[in-house]
């Protein structure tokens, strides 16, 4: 038997293959956010502003920066000193970089230091002639009491389009909603605060959650919505240390939920995230337990509507409201008719007519006996923007006044509440 | 140009959805003629726009003379006794069957109006891209809406937008000022627990306002109606949706305006994404499915004079009836209400004045 040591310094590429983990460039930019985040400091709200063009990505931050070794040792792979918090695998700012573009700048100072310590990167130089025991590392004098990091990626390798550009905002928002919610930090893309986007959730539904099962804990939300065109769009957004995880997650629910939808957001912990930090560890025993518990808890409270009516699909849109049944013939005593119909109510009615137009208006919702698509009343609906299904025959007759119903213009179908 | 209408749409259809009345059951056996003529001009104007509106234009010049004609002569007649009402009501049917039922119900409801729409949804379809679906269906339906809704208001919606100038007309006299800030406020604050105040201000302004131009004319409607059923509420109500709509009023006027832009812009990118045939049927269906809809419009706007001049009759003739039949139940009916409910109870016949069917052909001189 022979024994020899080998030199096993990982081959240079390694740089730029650890970035090929299928992110999105939501994803890369979220974990340069992590890590403004991650820096934060205590009583002071933390600013960071994203800048993105053809040229460069820009995330900076009024973080307290590193010191020496930390700016060193920032740049090494796999190496992080980081407990309870949103980076942990020494990976981020090196996978989301490379992936964004060939060339990185990072400057980072602490407020009491009077250096400023800057690193660059070079794909195509490290690529050539990189060397694991000789990286460069710069440092600045910068007498002030400035304090923060700035990571500009250069020589960017993604294609921008405006609708990328949007979607990157909007997800910004939802993805660090807690933060922002918070109060913790300000985000600012290309100059715009990111908003943190509402859901559109059923008046009165909302129900708090928090579970507590071995070493895990769910805490949040949830409540119902009305399913959009994408019946897929339900879920819960899942949080670990106050960062999004997923996005409509299914965790729990069955996929019976056609018309009233769970939506929610659920902080869990205890449970691992995969090193590309995009989802839960499923294959673990806590995750496990987690899904099962919440299956156990949301059986009760997943169920279809019953269909009551159909029709045509008269004006789209879904909304709940209170039936009334109004008469708008000739012979009704149109004073009486009006002033049954409330902001938001559900006309039921055989057909509109014109003189009605203050009680169509107040309506949240218009059924009707007759009529089809090209009916007054579907288009009058239309014009007003109130979901409508029309021609069902016995609307008038079916329904009670003062019933809550759910209304889906755009299929056709009227729903018990 | 390409488009092919399957034959089988041009033929009479036996239902049509808006059909209250149940005329479809009734006209084409009371006419038997209605079917030819229908499938007539079906043939000759489902692919031609301009020639359905001259059709529509000549449908609606002579429904008026004949309506005026027949109320003339209706007013003048001594001595009316059921019989001369029963022959009134027929001639008033058969009038209404030719001259307002084709183009109001026929094209408006009908098969042709339906492969229209579908053709152009189904173009739109085509036509719209987007890489999730809930953009697209939405962009779908955003595209399918503003075509459908074109860039003609209908009663509902120019009453909406006629509430824009009355209402600048109401802030610019001075007496009513006060008033107008008060009932603002009542509406803004409630206007269902606050209707009775609403309106009494409303009655004060409305002793201002009533010989002013302006709100004469944008308030016609509802103006008419308080005539029609001798109530001030229907003013009163549209009064107060002037001011509870006010802001989206304003939006719908701004949605307007910019409804021929945007309409544009559609067909501009149908010219350049879809084939030529594809482009010739979305313009078609576009034109087509305005044309039904808006000639609806404009031949409802006899509803007015024919209406109450009708159903006027009709109620006599049930007075009349119910005298002799105590257990006959009062029912309100629309235009066909003499084949369905008022029949039942005439003498024999008189009867058969109703069921006979009419062979003979509709003219103005034979009415
Ligand atoms: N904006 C910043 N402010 C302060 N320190 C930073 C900043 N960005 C990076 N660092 C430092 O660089 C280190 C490496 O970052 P990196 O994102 O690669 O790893 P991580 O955040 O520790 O773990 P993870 O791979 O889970 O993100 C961090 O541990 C942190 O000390
Ligand atoms: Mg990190």
């Amino acid at each position: 038997m022979e024994k020899e040591y080998i030199d096993i310094t990982p081959h240079r590429s390694i740089m730029c293959k650890i970035s090929q983990t299928g992110y999105s460039v939501q994803e890369a930019i979220s974990e340069l956010i992590d890590n403004s985040i991650d820096a934060r400091l205590e009583n002071e709200k933390l600013t960071i502003k994203v800048t993105i063009n053809k040229e460069h990505i820009i995330i900076e931050d009024t973080g307290k920066g590193m010191n020496k070794s930390q700016a060193k040792d920032s740049i090494r792979l796999g190496y992080s000193s980081k407990k309870e918090k949103l980076g942990e695998f020494g990976l981020g700012l090196k996978t989301a970089t490379s992936f964004l573009g060939e060339e990185f700048v990072l400057k980072t100072k602490q407020k009491d230091l009077s250096e400023e310590y800057i690193i660059k990167y070079d794909e195509n130089e490290w690529l050539e002639k990189g060397d694991w025991f000789k990286f460069p590392f710069i440092i600045e004098e910068k007498n002030d009491k400035t304090h923060g990091t700035i990571v500009k990626v250069n020589k960017i390798k993604i294609d921008l389009t405006d609708e990328l550009l949007r979607k990157i905002k909007e997800e910004l928002g939802r993805r660090f909603a807690p933060f922002i919610l918070n109060d913790e930090i300000y985000l600012y893309f290309n100059g715009e605060k990111c908003e943190v986007p509402k859901p559109d959730i059923i008046e009165g539904t909302k129900k708090e959650i928090d579970i507590k099962i071995g070493k895990c804990e769910i805490k949040g939300w949830w409540a119902y919505q009305l399913a959009g065109y994408n019946k897929s769009y339900y879920g819960f957004n899942t949080f670990r240390r106050g960062r999004l995880v997923t996005v409509f997650d299914k965790i729990g629910l069955t996929n019976n939920q056609e018309i009233k939808q769970i939506i929610g957001e659920l902080e869990i912990s205890g449970v691992d995230i995969t090193h590309d930090k995009k989802g839960w560890v499923k294959t673990s025993e806590e995750y496990k337990q987690v899904e099962e518990k919440l299956m156990e808890y949301f059986k009760e409270y997943e169920y279809k509507p019953k269909r009551l009516l159909t029709g045509y699909p008269a004006s789209k849109g879904k909304v709940i409201g209170t039936v009334r049944q109004v008469n708008m013939f000739h012979a009704g005593n149109m004073e009486q008719e009006i002033k049954k119909v409330n902001k938001g109510d559900i006309i039921v009615t055989a057909m509109t007519r014109p003189q009605y137009l203050i009680a169509i208006r107040r309506a949240g919702g218009i059924i009707t006996d007759l009529g089809g698509t090209l009916c007054h009343a579907a288009i009058v609906s239309r014009e007003f923007g109130i979901p409508a299904v029309v021609g069902t025959n016995i609307a008038t007759s079916v329904l009670q006044d003062g019933q809550k119903v759910i209304i889906d213009g755009g299929e056709g179908v009227v729903y018990e509440y | 140009m390409n488009i092919k209408i399957p034959e089988y749409l041009l033929k009479m259809p036996t239902y049509l959805p808006n059909d209250i009345e149940g005329m479809i059951f009734t006209y084409p056996n009371k006419f038997p003629l209605i079917k030819k003529r229908y499938e007539e001009v079906a043939k000759k104007y489902a692919m031609d726009p301009a020639g359905f509106r001259e059709y529509g234009d000549s449908q609606k010049a002579e429904l008026v003379v004949a309506l005026d004609n027949l109320k003339k002569e209706y007013e003048e007649h001594k001595d009316k006794d059921l019989e001369y009402m029963v022959r009134m009501d027929q001639r008033l049917n058969k009038l209404f069957c030719f001259r307002f039922w084709i183009v109001n119900y026929l094209f408006a409801d009908g098969p042709i109006h339906s492969f229209y729409v579908d053709n152009l949804k189904l173009l739109i379809r085509k036509l719209v891209k987007a890489d999730e679906t809930e953009k697209y269906e939405a962009k779908v339906e955003e595209i399918i809406q503003t075509l459908l809704q074109s860039d003609y208001a209908d009663e509902y919606l120019q009453q909406a937008l006629d509430c824009n100038t009355a209402l600048n007309e109401l802030k610019s006299i001075k007496e009513i000022e006060s008033n107008l800030n008060k009932v603002t406020r009542l509406i803004d604050e409630d206007p269902m627990k606050n209707v009775n105040d609403i309106n009494n201000i409303w009655k004060e302004v409305w002793e201002v306002i009533q010989n002013n131009e302006v709100i004469g004319k944008k308030l016609r409607h509802a103006i008419y109606q308080v005539k029609f059923r001798s109530s001030m509420l229907p003013l009163y109500n549209i009064l107060t949706h002037t001011i509870e709509f006010r802001k989206e009023n304003l939006q719908l006027q701004e949605k307007y305006d910019n409804m021929h832009l945007k309409i544009e812009e559609i067909f501009n990118k149908a010219k350049k994404e879809l084939s030529a045939d594809e482009y010739d049927l979305l313009k078609m269906s576009y034109e087509q499915a305005k044309n039904f809809a808006m000639y609806k419009d404009v031949m409802g706007a006899v509803d007015g004079k024919l209406i109450p001049f009708w159903f006027g009759i009709h109620d006599e003739i049930r007075d009349i009836l119910k005298k002799s039949n105590p257990n006959m139940p009062i029912k309100s009916v629309g235009q066909a209400g003499m084949f369905y409910y008022l029949v039942w109870y005439l003498p024999t016949d008189l009867k058969s004045i109703v069921m006979t069917p009419d062979f003979t052909d509709f003219s103005l001189e034979n009415l």
